[in-house]
C-alpha cells in the first residue's frame, strides 16, 4: 500500500489532472452522504415517515378494510372522554414509575456489593446470573413467568401457601397484576441497568476516595460526597433508559394477561394495539399512539430539566 | 467505591450475593427441569426439584406439534441477516459521522439521536401500512429490513471511532488509500469490541423480539421462534406448558453460548454506553 502511494506521489503527472480526474475524487464531496445515506433512508422510511404519519392519522377516521376520512380533532375529543384510555395511561404510568425506582434502587446496591466483594468468582457468578435473564426473549419470559405464577400447578402460590400466607391468584387479581408484572420486567431487566451502574462506579478514579479518606471522611460521607455526585450522569442515562423502556411495555400484558383483569393492566401500547388491529380503527389507534409520545417526550425533558439540580458533570 | 467490610462483613456480603445469584436463574432451572420431566410429573405439588425420570417428551411433542426447527431456522436466519446488514449500515454511517466532514452532519446526527427516545411501537400503524405498501406483509423481509437502521448502533460506533487516533488515518490517507481501506485496515481492527457489543445488543433484541413478527407475519412457513410458542401456548391453553417449556429450553441454547463466548464483550459495550456523553 504505502510502495504504490509513494510512488504516486513522485509521479508529476498525478498532481495535474483536473480535467481527467479520477472517479473517486470528483465524487469526493459526496461521499460522507453517500456514507450515511442507507442509514438515513431506512431511518426516514421506517422511522421518521412512521412517526409523522401516525400524527396525520391520528385526525382520521379510518377503518383498516375503508377509507380513510377526515375527522377533524374528534378523536382527540374521544380519547378525552375515554375511561379505558385514562386506566391504560395510569396503568402505564405506575407500572413505569415502580419499575424505574426498583431499577435505580436495586441496580446500584448490587453494583456496590459486586465491587465491594473481593471474591472474582462471586462477581463473575453475580453478573452472569443478573445478565443472563436480559438475553432471553421477552415473549418466552412471559410463558414461563406465566406458568410460574399460575395459581392451580405454579410452584410460586404452593411455596407462599407452604410458608403459611393466602396468596391471591396473583395474574387474576386488580391488587397484584401490576405488581407481578413489575416483578417479571425487573426479573429480566435488572441486569442491564446493573451493569451500567457497575461500569460507571468503575469509572470514577480510586484518587477521590484516596482524598477523602486523607480528609477523613468516612464511608457515608464519601458516598454521598464522592460516590453519588460522580455516578449521577451515568444514573441519569440508566433512568432515561429504563423509563423509556417500561413506557412502552406490551409484551407483559399482551401474553400474560391481555390487560386484564378487567382493564387493570392494559397499556398504552397494548391499547395502540387493540385499537388498531383488533376494533379496526387506525385513527383513533393513532391518537392512542400520538398521547404515549406526547406523555412520553414531556416527561424526557422534564427529566432533563430535573437532572440540572442533580446530576453533576465533571470533564476529567 | 472500595467499602472496606470485616472479614464477616465480607463473608455475609459474598452469601447474600450468591444468594440473590440462584433466585435469579431458580425460574430458568424450574423451567429446564420441568421440560425434562414425564408428563404426570409436570407441575406437580410438591415440585420435584431433582426429577426422578428424565425424559424428552416434551421435547418431541413440541417438535411434532408444531414446525418448531423451521421456526428456530427462521429466527436465526432473519437474526443473522440483521446482525451483518446492519452492522454494515452502521459502520458506514458512523465514520461518516465521526470522522468527514460535511455541511449538516451534526443536524443530521442530531435527527437520528432523536430517535432514541421516541418508541418506534407508537407508530406501529403508519409501520403496518409501509410494510404493506411494499408488499412485504407476511414476509422475512418485513422483520429484516425496518431492522436494518440500529440507531443504538451508529450512536455507541460513531462515539468509538472518535476514540481512534487519527495518525493512523492521515498516514493512510496520504498513501492514497480511499475510505473503504482505511475502515477496513484502520479503524475495524482497532474496533472489535464496540462491533462485537453492537452485534450482540442487536441480535438478543431480534431473536428475542415478538412485536414486529406478531405484526407482520401470519403463515406458519415464516414464523419464528418466540411468537411459535406464543401462539401454541395460546392454543393449547395451560395444559401445554410442558412442550412450551421445552421450546423455551432450546432457544435458550444460542443464546447461552453467544453469552459464554461474549460475556466480557457485551458488559463493557453496555457499559460503554452508560458513561459515554
Amino acid at each position: 500500500m504505502s510502495s504504490t502511494g509513494l510512488r504516486r506521489l513522485s509521479q508529476p503527472h498525478s498532481r495535474t489532472a483536473p480535467p481527467t480526474r479520477p472517479l473517486m475524487s470528483r465524487l469526493a464531496p459526496a461521499v460522507p452522504y453517500l456514507f450515511i445515506s442507507p442509514a438515513y433512508l431506512l431511518f426516514l422510511v421506517f422511522i421518521g415517515l412512521p412517526l409523522v404519519a401516525t400524527i396525520v392519522i391520528s385526525f382520521l377516521d379510518w377503518p383498516l378494510l375503508g377509507d380513510p376520512h377526515g375527522n377533524g380533532v374528534a378523536n382527540y375529543t374521544k380519547l378525552f372522554h375515554d375511561g379505558v384510555a385514562l386506566s391504560a395511561l395510569r396503568n402505564t404510568f405506575i407500572f413505569t414509575a415502580v419499575t424505574t425506582a426498583a431499577h435505580l434502587v436495586l441496580a446500584l446496591a448490587l453494583a456496590l456489593g459486586v465491587q465491594a466483594t473481593r471474591s472474582r468468582v462471586v462477581q463473575y457468578i453475580t453478573r452472569t446470573a443478573f445478565v443472563a435473564p436480559f438475553l432471553m426473549s421477552s415473549g418466552v419470559v412471559a410463558l414461563m413467568w406465566g406458568g410460574l405464577l399460575d395459581h392451580d400447578f405454579g410452584p410460586i402460590t404452593y411455596y407462599l401457601q407452604q410458608l403459611g400466607f393466602h396468596p391471591p391468584d396473583f395474574l387474576n387479581s386488580r391488587a397484584w397484576v401490576i405488581p407481578c408484572l413489575v416483578v417479571v420486567d425487573l426479573w429480566q431487566t435488572i441486569g442491564i441497568t446493573f451493569i451500567i451502574m457497575l461500569v460507571g462506579l468503575q469509572s470514577i478514579p480510586g484518587v477521590l476516595y484516596e482524598a477523602a479518606r486523607v480528609d477523613g471522611a468516612s464511608w457515608w460521607d464519601r458516598f454521598v460526597h464522592v460516590t453519588l455526585p460522580m455516578l449521577s450522569p451515568t444514573a441519569l442515562f440508566a433512568i432515561i433508559v429504563s423509563f423509556i423502556g417500561a413506557f412502552q411495555i406490551f409484551t407483559w400484558m399482551d401474553i400474560m394477561t391481555d390487560g386484564g383483569p378487567g382493564n387493570s393492566s392494559l397499556s398504552m401500547v397494548q391499547y395502540v394495539y387493540r385499537s388498531a388491529f383488533r376494533n379496526f380503527q387506525l385513527g383513533y389507534g393513532s391518537t392512542i399512539g400520538v398521547l404515549t409520545l406526547v406523555v412520553l417526550l414531556l416527561f424526557t425533558i422534564l427529566q432533563f430539566g430535573i437532572s440540572r439540580w442533580w446530576v453533576h458533570y465533571e470533564r476529567m | 467505591m472500595t467499602v472496606v467490610f470485616s472479614r464477616l462483613g465480607r463473608w455475609l456480603l459474598n452469601l447474600v450475593l450468591i444468594v440473590a445469584s440462584i433466585a435469579m436463574v431458580l425460574p430458568i432451572v424450574y423451567t429446564v427441569i420441568t421440560s425434562l420431566e414425564p408428563s404426570s410429573q409436570q407441575f406437580k405439588i410438591p415440585p420435584e426439584w431433582i426429577p426422578r425420570h428424565l425424559t424428552l417428551q416434551s421435547y418431541r411433542l413440541i417438535f411434532t406439534s408444531i414446525p418448531f426447527l423451521k421456526e428456530i431456522l427462521n429466527s436465526l436466519f432473519i437474526t443473522a441477516c440483521v446482525i451483518v446488514g446492519s452492522t454494515i449500515v452502521s459502520v458506514l454511517a458512523a465514520y461518516s459521522f465521526a470522522r468527514l466532514r460535511f455541511r449538516g452532519s451534526s443536524a443530521l446526527f442530531v435527527g437520528l439521536l432523536v430517535a432514541l427516545m421516541v418508541p418506534t411501537q407508537i407508530s406501529a400503524i403508519p409501520e403496518f401500512l409501509i410494510i404493506k405498501h411494499l408488499s412485504l406483509i407476511d414476509s422475512r423481509s418485513s422483520i429484516i429490513i425496518p431492522a436494518l437502521i440500529q440507531v443504538f448502533s451508529v450512536f455507541l460506533l460513531r462515539q468509538h471511532f472518535r476514540t481512534i487516533p487519527r495518525d493512523l488515518e492521515d498516514a493512510a490517507l496520504i498513501d492514497g488509500a480511499g475510505h473503504f481501506l482505511i475502515i477496513r485496515h484502520v479503524i475495524l481492527p482497532l474496533s472489535w469490541p464496540a462491533i462485537a457489543a453492537v452485534c450482540i445488543v442487536t441480535g438478543q433484541y431480534i431473536w428475542n423480539d415478538f412485536f414486529w413478527p406478531n405484526l407482520f407475519l401470519s403463515s406458519q412457513s415464516k414464523m419464528v421462534a418466540p411468537l411459535a410458542l406464543v401462539s401454541f401456548s395460546d392454543a393449547n391453553g395451560s395444559g401445554a406448558l410442558g412442550p412450551v417449556f421445552a421450546g423455551v429450553s432450546i432457544m435458550l441454547v444460542p443464546i447461552l453460548i453467544g453469552f459464554i463466548f461474549l460475556q466480557r464483550r457485551l458488559t463493557e459495550g453496555v457499559g460503554f454506553a452508560g458513561v459515554s456523553r
